[in-house]
């Protein structure tokens, strides 16, 4: 009775406006999260890219790849390690309590790595233009920024399916290995032409390849060749990820 | 805000409810209504189902068999979610962010939240609020964790061992705020394991075991049904003649001393002295419900 006499103050926008906020807060303020996936990757693209790389072709193959690997850290990391974290905290189950769809909650994470992903992306753009003086049309640096923040969401789905299953420290050391397994072997860090024939053909099977060699047919350095093999991966382990993520969704829901 | 008896959105029902994980039962055929304006403290000893029960409330889980309502929406539905405040056992909140940022995010989920200043003065946030939860005591995390539960002014409280390790003083000022909502006609669950807690604070305890409610009543009543008396007092006679006393319910050693829980205090004592035994020391006090407690449980334990 009293709800009718009260305006009410519920939005869902508002809502889900603060959850964003907060998730990005949270992330902003916790230095093992925030330095490894803002810092890794401009530090590594300033030395291998542009300082040790020496010319622009080097310099701009590698602001293909650097960004994909942007794009990985705060997938992997925010929904691998700190899903796991709060869960392991019990404050997952507050939060599933609260009314707010838990959805919501999932949502805000894949935004907040985004908004990093972004962060990370526009910074490696700067250390390209005026450090490696790499100079792409337009729609070219515009297709890199959707290519990049699209790569979080399949990385998002993996971490999730780790982050509701498996406890903080193996989620940490398993989220880890995934981390630097995918961006070294699938090409991320360095050209994976220069690798044995054998790792080649093992990058094959590697998500962070096929989305790295994506980032490359975008900035034209796959001339004349259209990825459709690489879409078609792309696009399957995305289905994979989303699956596992779901099973690991309905797991914990299995009480209910 | 009239009358708080007309309030039943903050009702919890369970119906027919079980809860079966494998072969554990650990909810047995549960039938009651709690709430309306009331306190009840639901007590039992670990694994007695006490939080699964509670996690049924919440929609955390879900009951194997029957129906919990809370307010009449089914638990777990957006709408019974609005009605609940909850401080779950052993939850923390993400350590970077202030208080006062958990409390505004949480406002948002609730159509009429309580206003910060309001709440702030309810359970003394004011040196807390910019700080983050992470450099906390452990008193005043609690604090955070109640600000919570209370700030989307819902019409029922579930607080699960809400002052488990707080000293003295932090727990009588949650006990404070217990009753000054209950005196504002919210419902108000909680589990503890201070049996003074329950006793100082509900207007009716539940008592559970093997997960069935094995007493259900005030707390003047829970402890009449340990029989009312302790008998203290020093002797060196057998427990098996001791427990042969009229009346006798239960025998526990303190020390030197036997501790002797009554149903007809007299006749035990007038049956001790004609025995001619040689005791020393007597005390006799009413059982609290500590003692009424274990009673009840063992007692379960015995049946099942």
């Amino acid at each position: 009775m009293t709800t009718a006499l009260v305006k009410s103050n519920f939005s869902l926008f508002r809502m889900m406006w603060a959850e964003c906020k907060a998730e990005f807060l949270k992330a902003w303020r916790m230095p093992s999260f925030s330095v490894p996936t803002l810092i890794f990757p401009i530090a590594f693209y300033t030395m291998f890219g542009v300082v040790l790389g020496g010319d622009v072709s080097r310099a701009t193959y590698m602001l293909a790849t650097y960004g994909i690997f942007a794009a990985l850290g705060p997938s992997l990391f925010s929904f691998g390690v700190s899903v796991a974290t709060e869960r392991d905290r019990g404050w997952l189950e507050v939060k599933r309590a609260a009314p707010m769809p838990f959805s919501g909650l999932m949502f805000a994470r894949l935004f907040m790595a985004m908004i990093f992903a972004l962060i990370v992306t526009l910074a490696l753009f700067a250390v390209a233009y005026w450090g490696g003086g790499v100079r792409l049309a337009p729609v070219t640096w515009l297709s890199l920024v959707g290519l990049n923040l699209l790569t979080t969401i399949p990385f998002s789905l993996l971490g999730l399916s780790i982050g509701l299953r498996v406890r903080a420290q193996s989620a940490a050391a398993i989220t880890n290995l995934l981390f630097f397994g995918f961006s070294l072997l699938g090409g991320l860090w360095v050209p994976i032409t220069i690798f044995p024939k054998f790792m080649a053909i093992f990058a094959l099977v590697l998500p962070s390849y096929h989305f790295g060699e994506l980032a490359l047919a975008t900035i034209g350095q796959k001339s004349g060749y259209v990825p459709l093999m690489n879409i078609a991966a792309a696009l399957a382990f995305s289905m994979l990820f989303a699956f596992l993520a779901h099973r690991a969704w309905r797991y914990m829901d299995k009480d209910r | 805000m009239t009358a708080s008896a007309t309030n039943t959105q903050g009702e919890v029902a369970y119906k027919g409810v079980n809860k079966i994980y494998g072969k554990m039962q650990a909810v047995d055929q549960l039938n009651l209504t709690i709430g309306s304006g009331q306190l009840t403290a639901l007590l039992g000893e670990n694994g007695a189902g006490k939080t699964t029960t509670i996690s049924m409330a919440l929609g955390l889980v879900k009951p194997t068999t029957g129906a919990v309502t809370i307010g009449g929406a089914p638990a777990g539905s957006m709408q019974a979610r609005r009605r609940i405040g909850a401080m779950l056992q052993s939850a923390e909140l993400p350590e970077q962010l202030t208080v006062k940022e958990h409390v505004r995010l949480f406002q948002t989920y609730y159509e009429t939240p309580m206003l910060l200043d309001e709440l702030v003065d309810l359970v003394g946030l004011e040196e807390i609020l910019s700080k983050r939860y992470g450099v906390l005591s452990g008193g005043q995390k609690r604090r955070a964790q109640l600000a919570l539960a209370l700030c989307g002014n819902g019409d029922l409280i579930m607080l699960d061992e809400p002052t488990v390790g707080l000293d003295v003083e932090a727990r009588h000022m949650f006990w404070r705020v217990i009753r000054k909502l209950v005196a504002e006609g919210k419902s108000v669950l909680l589990t503890t394991h201070y049996l003074e807690e329950a006793d100082a604070l509900a207007d009716r305890i539940l008592v559970m075991a093997g997960g069935r409610i094995v007493a259900d009543g005030t707390p003047a009543e829970i402890k009449a049904l340990a029989g009312g008396k302790i008998i203290e007092l020093r002797t060196d006679a057998p427990e098996l003649v001791l427990s042969a006393l009229p009346g006798v319910e239960s025998l526990t050693q303190v020390g030197d001393r036997t501790q002797i829980i009554s149903a007809k205090a007299e006749e035990t004592l007038k049956a001790l002295f004609a025995s001619g035994l040689l005791v020393d020391d007597i005390s006799v006090t009413r059982a609290g419900l500590e003692a009424a407690f274990l009673n009840i449980t063992q007692k379960a334990g015995e049946a099942a």
